[in-house]
């Protein structure tokens, strides 16, 4: 195989697929390296069509992985362990991690083709002009060099391609976009949204924005992808490619040029380094299966191996100019490490009509958009919070497997409806902090022979200060919204809040317009390398409150375009 | 030492009126004796009634098998020493093999266990006897013939439907 190529994408999660497919259309010569293996798209590995009854072990995983240590950060995380989708997590036995033991922090990573895309939640949505702006407000972190309007259209150009289910809502806050017919919601969400906008004019429940398609369009039937038919199997890989994922959508886009060429079971050990030509040369890879070590070299180097994944590998390319990792000038890799955080989750029982029903498995959630902003009003702290809700359906008697109950007394009762119950999890906003970050472990490698990465990073005051606001305001929303019984949890200060928990790690290589401070510039590249660009969360300079993964995309895109540009001038 | 009667001394005119299923042969991984009684166990903990009971799921039947593709060294000890304490203590209690009590006794004796299970968390009888009702009661209801009503591809989400909307969607199998 010839080694050289245009461009060289690290990864082939959501980010790396985009690049590829970007580079490929402009007809750039790609090569896209996965550490993980192949999966086919609609081959062995999805288990969409099995139904509970014929999912291995009935979806419950081998004891002895539990007992051998394995899956340990998943297993925290109860409802993906299960063996529907467990082929496509890491388990981080085999790719361990570290962490200060009083603050365990959450890495659920995807090693394989495709990484991430092909279990993700799928919901997208767009930031706002407040979000980004909001460092630059209020002091904390590096100021955003991007502002919303420089991202909006690439957010169009992403949403149309993957297809977003969406209503325009109209909210400032969260900028309505190219949306497909919205998935619907359910009595008694519509009975709480309607509710809510009687009371307030800024807190809105709106349903969830999602990446199924509902109407495809002519470009996404040409690519094989049909209409989501509302399983809410996603996370095992959907055969009518009916969700955004590399498999369905990004890799058969690239693949149609011809300018593809992905290596898979390849680790990216090292991004290489010229000190004299002050450009990156290529990547150093170890083969996962074999060991041996490779190179491969490309004008550009797209960096979507994961927020803390593509981190790890910046730090592990160590140079006489970079002695502490690649395009380090600043000293600000491994820095301003964050990740949503959720402390309070609440429930309640929806008062409404008995005759009422839903029917199919909706594959996305409510969602309370963040209403605080710099909007202080009561509060004590800076940034906002959002909250993730449901109540898709009523709930129903449940079996007493796990409380008194046997014989016929114990059955009659089962699936019997009960009342609808709406459920809200917060998610909040950490500011970006110095001082939380991520480190190559002095001692520690994993056995591939790359050191692991030390993660130390925790929630602050300003955080512990929005739980405690969220957990009020969601009290009064369901009061408002017109639920009963409710119950409202959240984390005392005494409880360590593990970051990572809702899978959006991001921070590490942070824009910014200021080389002294940042590692990137507002086209993701780094200050110190022309040709190293790093597109996925790493990039971030905070986190908003909205799932992070389609403003990753339009990064993406836009950082492509612009690259791809130097590298038609030759200037790459 | 342990007291165990096999099957094979359950009088054959007292098998019907036990209404008892007995297991002839080894399985995969319980004996025909285990066999025997946890399906019964099985079958008094969620019975058929109008909807099918965990006879109709095989549940004891699918436990068996995971006993080997699924469960650990630990789980299976605990199983088996479960069974084998379930037996003994229906003979120290009750005077009786477990096996040749009447429907009746077998379900009091169970309901009391299970209630016992839920005040008492120490001992290792009842966290066994609670491990494997989760087990038997997860087997069941992800079974076919608890879900009938299940559908694969149901083809879109409707938010709001009556009973006799859903009914009828359930009947065609798709919205
Ligand atoms: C259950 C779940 C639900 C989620 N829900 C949502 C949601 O609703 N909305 C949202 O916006 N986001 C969601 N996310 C997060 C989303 O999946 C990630 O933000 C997104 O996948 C990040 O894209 P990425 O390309 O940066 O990383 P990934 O998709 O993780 O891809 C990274 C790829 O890089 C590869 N890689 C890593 N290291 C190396 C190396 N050294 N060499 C070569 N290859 C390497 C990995 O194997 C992987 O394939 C969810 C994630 C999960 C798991
Ligand atoms: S809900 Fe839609 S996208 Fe998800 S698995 Fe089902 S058909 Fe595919």
């Amino acid at each position: 195989m010839n080694n050289e190529f245009d461009v060289i994408v690290v990864g082939s999660g959501i980010t790396g697929g985009w690049a590829a497919k970007e580079f490929c259309e402009k007809g750039f010569k790609t090569l896209v390296v996965e550490r993980g293996r192949n999966v086919k798209h609609r081959g062995p590995e999805y288990k969409d069509f099995e139904a509970p009854w014929e999912l291995q072990n009935r979806g419950m995983p081998a004891e002895e992985l539990a007992e051998n240590g394995h899956y340990t950060t998943l297993r925290q995380k109860g409802h993906l362990y299960r063996t529907d989708a467990l082929q496509f997590f890491a388990d981080d036995k085999q790719s361990p991690y570290s962490f200060p033991k009083d603050k365990p922090f959450m890495w659920v990573r995807g090693h394989q083709l495709g990484g991430r895309s092909l279990t993700w939640g799928r919901q997208v949505l767009r930031w706002s002009k407040k979000d980004f702006q909001a460092n630059a407000n209020d002091g904390h972190g590096i100021p955003w060099p991007i502002s919303y309007d420089d991202l909006a259209p690439w957010y169009s150009h992403v949403e149309k391609f993957i297809g977003v289910a969406a209503n325009k809502d109209g909210l400032e806050t969260l900028p309505d976009g190219e949306f497909q017919p919205p998935w619907e919601m359910s009595y008694a969400e519509r009975f709480i949204s309607d509710n809510l906008a009687k009371r307030y004019k800024d807190r809105h429940l709106i349903i969830g924005r999602s990446a199924n398609i509902t109407q495809p369009t002519e470009e996404q039937l040409k690519l094989g992808r049909g209409k989501c038919l509302a399983r809410s199997y996603c996370r095992r890989g959907c055969s009518f490619g009916a969700y955004f994922s590399t498999q369905s959508a990004t890799l058969p886009a690239a693949q149609k040029t011809g300018n593809l060429t992905v290596v898979t079971d390849a680790i990216v050990e090292r991004v290489d380094y010229d000190d004299k030509t002050r450009r990156a040369t290529g990547v150093s890879v170890i083969d996962a299966k074999t060991l041996e070590k490779r190179q491969y070299k490309g004008r550009a180097i797209f960096m979507c191996a994961s927020a803390l994944g593509t981190v790890q590998i910046l730090l592990n390319s160590k140079s006489a100019t970079f002695p502490n990792g690649i395009a380090n000038s600043s000293g600000a890799l491994g820095h301003y490490i964050m990740s949503h955080f959720t402390g309070v989750v609440a429930s309640g029982d929806v008062q409404v009509e008995e005759d009422k029903f839903a029917f199919g498995r909706r594959p996305i959630a409510t969602y309370i958009p963040n209403y605080r902003h710099d909007k202080l009003m009561d509060a004590d702290f800076v940034r906002g919070f959002g909250f993730q809700t449901t109540a898709q359906h009523r709930s129903s008697v449940s079996p007493p497997a796990k409380r008194p109950g046997i014989g016929i007394e114990g059955k009659e009762k089962v699936g019997q409806s009960g009342p609808w119950k709406f459920r809200a999890f917060m998610y909040g906003e950490i500011l970006p902090y110095f001082d939380n970050m991520a480190t190559l472990h002095p001692t520690q490698k994993d056995k591939w022979g790359m050191p692991i990465l030390h993660i130390d990073a925790e929630v602050k005051e300003n955080e512990r200060k929005m739980v405690k606001q969220a957990a009020k305001d969601i009290e009064e929303m369901l009061i408002a919204g017109g639920c009963s019984n409710i119950v409202v949890n959240a984390v005392p200060d005494s409880k360590h809040i593990p970051l990572g928990k809702q899978i959006h790690e991001m921070g590490g290589a942070c824009m910014g317009s200021d080389p002294n401070t940042s590692v990137l510039n507002e086209w993701n590249q780094a200050h110190d390398v022309a040709n190293l660009f790093v597109t996925d969360g790493a990039c971030m300079s905070s986190t908003a409150t909205q799932n992070p993964s389609l403003t990753y995309m339009a990064i993406t895109a836009r950082a492509a375009n612009y690259a791809a540009n130097l590298l038609k001038k030759g200037l790459m | 030492m342990l007291y165990v009667v096999s099957t094979a001394v359950i009088p054959f005119e007292l098998k019907s009126s036990l209404k008892l299923t007995v297991f002839k042969s080894d399985a995969s991984f319980f004996n025909a004796e285990q066999m025997t009684l946890a399906h019964d166990i099985a079958d008094i903990m969620i019975p058929k009634t109008h909807t099918p009971g965990a006879s109709d799921s095989h549940a004891a039947q699918i436990l068996d098998e995971l006993m080997v593709s699924w469960a650990s060294l630990n789980t299976q000890q605990q199983m088996l020493s479960f069974l084998s304490e379930f037996k003994d203590r229906a003979r120290d209690l009750h005077n009786n093999d477990y096996l040749l009590m009447t429907r009746e006794r077998r379900l009091a004796y169970l309901v009391e266990i299970d209630q016992n299970a839920f005040e008492d968390t120490t001992s290792p009888f009842l966290i066994a006897y609670k491990r494997f009702k989760e087990l038997i009661f997860h087997l069941h209801y992800t079974s076919k013939e608890a879900n009938p009503e299940f559908i694969l591809v149901p083809g879109g989400y409707k938010g709001d439907v009556t009973e006799d909307e859903l009914q009828a969607i359930y009947k065609r199998q798709y919205l």
